[in-house]
Formats: structure tokens, sequence, C-alpha cells
């Protein structure tokens, strides 16, 4: 049992160079296959330019292949001109100007190699690649300049280590919160069935509109999927104001106390989960083999709510208007959320709203899993996806850059 | 699983380099008037862009403070309020950063800073002892052997199982400092805490310090009780203003602060 090693956190860990660019590399590879997936998503949804439309073929492997050869090359070109002048605008150190050249070796590569690929599409992946670089590679390393991916697995590795405390008082937290009230679990399960029950006769008794099924199941799937996202949000602004006592007085990771929030959304989110089965199962919808999508698309909707609240829960000591400005966009942010209404029935030049809001898009897919009994559009899983887990990685890298820095903040 | 008390003797025995190494420490504070808002922050950044310059006043709680503790000494930290003691306290046991310069604790220590020791305030007292335990990098199956001997030191067998926030000041200190004693770290950093005990427990937790200080570990001390200092540490450092006025064997450096406070009447600056 390591016990000693729990609390070394002022150890610099020291992996040597050639282990740093190999996973310098790797990531870059994974974010320019992730960033092509982008590409796709919005090449096929959006009608800017010539819509790809049905007539859609995926792509040939030979193009991750360029990917990963243009990658490649762009690493040795970096090293080869760190040892001429020419060190001064390029070495394997300087991140962004290595991620162009790989995404512009990458463009070139396809022009040659795959001529009939759309060059229209060839824009969207450059544009995506550069997009989502930024926010994995560049950003985080910007915005600490000691970061490298080193002391990145040294905070996982350190959370590792506490993951008892992280379960100790995660328990702890859950036991008061239900044996404090009489009902404890009930007034959890009330809210959304209440609040389903008065919008369901509002919306098909007052405004009479119609919708393919009962509209209080048709609600509760999304309902549920926001309940999660919301609570995590603002218990996430919270966490960090709420324990600054704490946080005065012992030495502990602080990200524990983010997913400590989001573990509680997640018990929560167990129960209102399992009243929606049973309003479902009233409604005649029993589940189905498609609810094996359920585990990757929680997954995606916990890694992108934990990177929000990795910003929120930091950023919210230092600037204390946060929580009240998010009041205000998360209210926004619940309109613009297919939550009330299906998208079919949004006019077609709003749609692309739903596409660039990953939330919305996990919102439909849960909806089609559980409500629709059909497997979700797997072209619309890897946008969130690698939005999700993009925003999970520069959130905990802002986190814990600005770590230190929380206990002056008081 | 390695108990407790054999992983703690074998860490004991280790090499004789410094197990606290402080080079050349500053730590700057901002000193504010208003809490920050989105108003303030977006003000002083356009001042800042105008005029290149900040807008609060720094303040250093530390400046250029360097010293090395070799394992198994036991150190007190003196100074008059305000000089920087908890600062480095909390520097110390990684709970901020230094603004400048190095800081190096090799070990597992323990601290037990403010009244409150980390506790949370909802949970009964006995769950607190093996939360506490785990901020102290100790899994609750190892501290769970200990549990009765700690209730039995801090004297609370009757309200252990009451949430701690109704506690009085004295007895969540108690609690505090019997499961720091009970990790068995290396290194303990105790701030001011025996202050509020009564005197028959500080001469328990004395008599305490002692059997750990001849075990070979080592203590970090911050007091206002001379005789606690004379008693327990071989060497003293005194912090003035944030600088490090002197740092040699307790009985000079408390002689030479005794005297400092004499002729020195507290409300000069």
């Amino acid at each position: 049992m390591a016990i000693s090693l729990a609390q070394r956190a002022s150890e610099p860990v020291t992996l040597s160079l050639n282990v740093l660019r190999l996973l310098q590399y790797a990531a870059n590879v994974a974010i320019l296959i992730g960033a092509h997936l982008i590409a796709v998503q919005v090449r096929l949804r959006l009608t800017w330019g010539n819509p790809l439309g049905a007539e859609y073929e995926a792509q040939p492997p030979l193009f991750f292949l360029i990917i990963a050869v243009a990658q490649a090359l762009a690493y040795l070109l970096a090293s080869w001109a760190a040892r001429t002048p020419l060190r001064r605008w390029l070495t394997p150190r300087s991140q962004f100007r290595l991620l162009i050249l790989g995404i512009g070796l990458t463009v070139l590569g396809t022009l040659w190699l795959l001529p009939d690929l759309s060059q229209l599409q060839l824009v969207y992946f450059g544009v995506a690649a550069a997009v989502v670089g930024v926010g994995g590679i560049v950003f985080p390393a910007r915005i600490n300049p000691q970061q490298d991916s080193g002391i990145f697995f040294m905070h996982l590795q350190r959370l590792w280590q506490n993951r008892a405390l992280l379960g100790l008082w995660l328990r702890y937290n859950i036991q008061t919160r239900y044996s404090q009230t009489v009902l404890g679990i009930f007034w959890i399960v009330l809210l959304p069935l209440a609040m389903s029950g008065v919008l369901a006769l509002a919306f098909t008794q007052f405004l009479r509109i119609s919708y393919d099924v009962p509209f209080i199941v048709f609600f509760l799937a999304g309902l549920v999927v926001w309940q999660l996202f919301s609570s995590g949000i603002f218990g996430g602004m919270n966490a960090i104001l709420s324990k600054i006592g704490l946080i005065n007085q012992v030495n502990f990771p602080r990200e524990i106390a983010v997913l400590l929030v989001i573990g509680e959304g997640l018990v929560d989110f167990c129960f209102t989960f399992l009243a929606f089965v049973v309003v479902n199962a009233l409604n005649g919808i029993y589940p189905s083999a498609t609810w094996l999508y359920l585990p990757p698309l929680l997954f995606v909707l916990i890694c992108f709510t934990l990177g929000l609240m990795f910003f929120l829960s930091s950023l919210s000591l230092m600037i204390r208007d946060i929580p009240q400005l998010f009041a205000v966009i998360m209210q926004l942010l619940f309109y613009l959320t297919p939550i009330l209404y299906p998208v079919q029935n949004v006019p077609e030049q709003f749609r692309f709203i739903f596409i660039i809001n990953p939330l919305g898009l996990i919102v439909q897919a849960f909806r089609d899993v559980t409500v629709y009994g059909r497997a979700p559009d797997a072209l619309s899983l890897y946008y969130p996806l690698v939005a999700a887990l993009t925003l999970l990685y520069m959130g905990y890298a802002y986190f814990k850059a600005n770590e230190s820095r929380l206990a002056d903040f008081t | 699983m390695i108990a407790l008390e054999e992983r703690s003797q074998t860490t004991l025995e280790g090499d004789s380099a410094p197990i606290i190494e402080v080079r050349g420490v500053y730590k700057q504070y901002v000193r504010t008037t208003y809490r920050p808002s989105l108003r303030h922050e977006a003000l002083s950044l356009l001042r800042r862009l105008i005029r290149k310059q900040t807008v609060a006043q720094p303040f250093y709680a530390l400046q250029d403070v360097s010293f090395s503790v070799a394992r198994g000494e036991s150190v007190a930290i003196v100074g008059r309020n305000g000089s920087g003691k908890t600062t480095l306290i909390k520097l110390l046991s990684g709970i901020m950063r230094p603004t400048k310069g190095s800081l190096r604790v090799r070990g597992r220590y323990a601290s037990l800073i403010g009244l409150q020791a980390g506790f949370i305030g909802e949970l009964s007292g006995r769950k607190n002892i093996y939360l506490n335990a785990a901020f102290h990098g100790v899994m609750p199956r190892q501290i769970e052997p200990y549990v009765e001997d700690i209730i039995e030191f801090a004297e609370l067998r009757p309200f252990i199982d009451t949430p701690v926030k109704h506690y009085s000041s004295g007895m969540s200190a108690r609690l505090g400092f019997s499961i720091a004693i009970h990790v068995l770290p290396e290194i303990i950093f105790l701030d001011e805490v025996l202050a509020v005990g009564d005197a028959a427990f500080q001469q328990k937790c004395i008599a305490h310090m002692l059997k750990l200080r001849a075990e070979g570990r080592t203590i970090v001390f911050v007091s206002h009780d001379s005789s606690a200092v004379r008693l327990l540490c071989e060497r003293a450092l005194w912090l003035h203003k944030g600088r490090l006025r002197m740092d040699g064997e307790s009985d000079l450096v408390l002689e030479e602060y005794e005297y400092f406070m004499q002729h020195q009447p507290p409300d000069s600056q």
C-alpha cells in the first residue's frame, strides 16, 4: 500500500524528452483523427457548400494513414529544423506551428493521394483540426508553460492515489443528504415528475401541440439528461466556494471537490432514471437492446459536464459574477436544447444550433435510444465525444494550473 | 498490505538528506480592498493595458526565507502576529505555492492548521476521523485499528457520534491533534492548535510529542508558548515581518525574541 507517495506533490516527475515527444505525437494524431470525425459530421449536417447527404461514403483507411505519416513528417522536419538556424521558427517544442504544419502536410498529402476527396471536406477538416488542436494541445501548454504531458500524468497519478478519499467522502455526503429529510430520495424524483406533469398539461391540452409519443415520456427523456448536466454546472460553481475553509486548511487534490459534485449528480440521476423507466413502462415503452448505448452516452455527457465544471469552479472563485451570469445562460441553453420540442419541428435555417450544441445531440441520442428504440446516429456521436474530451482536457489543465492560487482567493 | 507502523518505521530510517528544504521563498498576497468582481476585473485589465501597472498593492507575507530541517529535528517558529508563520506552514503543507523560490518536503506529513482542522461540520466525529486520515494520505483500512486510540486520546468518547459542528473549539482541536499524531506521519506541522486546549491536555500533547520526537519524527511547531517551545524544540526560527530574523538554538532565539518583545511595544510597526 503506497501511502508515502500520496502527498508528494512537490516532487517533479522527470520523463525523458523522448517519451514526452512520443506522447505529444500520439496526442496530435488522436486530435487530427477526432477533428476529421467532427469535419465529417459537420459536413453531413450543415448545408453550407455542396452537402454530401446520403451518397456520402466512408473515408478510406488511406486517409488515416496520411494523417499519421504527415504528423511523423512534421516531427522529422521540426527536429531537423531545430539543428539549423530555422529553429527560431520551428522546433519539436513549438506546438502550435507543429500542429499547423501537420495539418498542412495532411491536406497536401490527401490532395495528392486521394484526389477524389471533396475539397470542401478538406477545408472543414483543416478548420476543425486547428480548433480542436488549439483546444487540446496549445491552450493547456500556454496557460501553464511548465505543464508538459508528464506533469499532467502526475496529476492523474496523484488523483488515483487519493481515490479512497474520493470514495469515502462521496459515501458520507450521500448518506447525510438522504438521511436528513424524511422522504429522502422521493424529493429528487418528485421534481422532474411534477414538472413534466404540468408541462404535459400545458403543451398537449392547452397549446394542443401533438407529439408522436406521449409528451411526458418525450419530455422526461430530455429532462433526465438536463438535470444531470445542470446539477453538475450549478454544483460545480459552488464546489470550491463552499469548501474554501477546508481548502485553506488541508492539502488534497482539489479536483476531488469537483468530482464529488458529479458523483452526487450521478446518484440522483440513477433515481430519476428509474422513475423515467417506470413512466416509460406505464406508457408501453420497455427497455430494449438499444439501451446498450446508454453507458457510452452517459460517458460523453459526464466528460462534457466535467470539462465545463472545471472551468467554472475555479473561475467562479476569482470572478464572483459567474454564478449569476450562468443562471441566465443556463436558462437560455435549456430552450436551445431540444428538450421541450422535437428538432423536426424547427425550421431548416435554425437547425445548425442543435448541431453546434453538443448537449442537443446528446439529448437527441438519449431520446432515440430510450424512447424510439433506435440506434443513435453514430456520426453525430463523434462530435459530442471529441468536444467533450477536448473540453475535459482543457478544463482539467486550466483547473490544475490555477489550483495553487485557489487558497489565495479567500 | 503493510501495517501503518511498519511502513512508517521503514521510512524513518531513511537517508540523511534534509527532510525540508526552503530556498529563497517569497509569498506575495495581493491586497485588495474590494471583492474581485467582473467589473473590477475588467477595469483593472483596462488600467493594466493603458498604464502597464498593477492596481492592487503587492504585499509580501514572506521575503527571502531559506532554511533546511534535518530528519528527526524539531523546530519551533516564533514571531509576532502577522509575521508570516501561518503562511510558512501553509506553504510547507502544500496548501499554497510560493510566488518565488523553491520548497521541498520529502516524506509523508500531517498538518494541523486552524481550529477546525479540516473537519466537515455535518459529519459525525467518527466519520471525520476516517476522512481526515484520508486527507493525510492514510486509507480507511489502515486507520481502522487506531480509531479507538484516537477517540481515547482526544477524550471524546461520549460525543464521537455527534456532528462536528456542535463541538467546541477545544474539542475539535483535540480531535484534530489526536488524528494527526495517530496517522504516524514523518513530519508534523502544527499551527498554534495547542493554545485552545486546557492545561491538562497541553501537558498530554507535549508528552506525546516528546515521544514522537524520540521516535525520530520531525516536528515543525508554531507557538507563542515559550515554555512549550523550550521543552520540545532544540531549534527555533524567528520570523519578523516576513523575514527570517534569527535561526538557531531555541534558548538563544527565545531569549532574543523575548528581549525584543519587551523593549518594542507591540503597537509600533
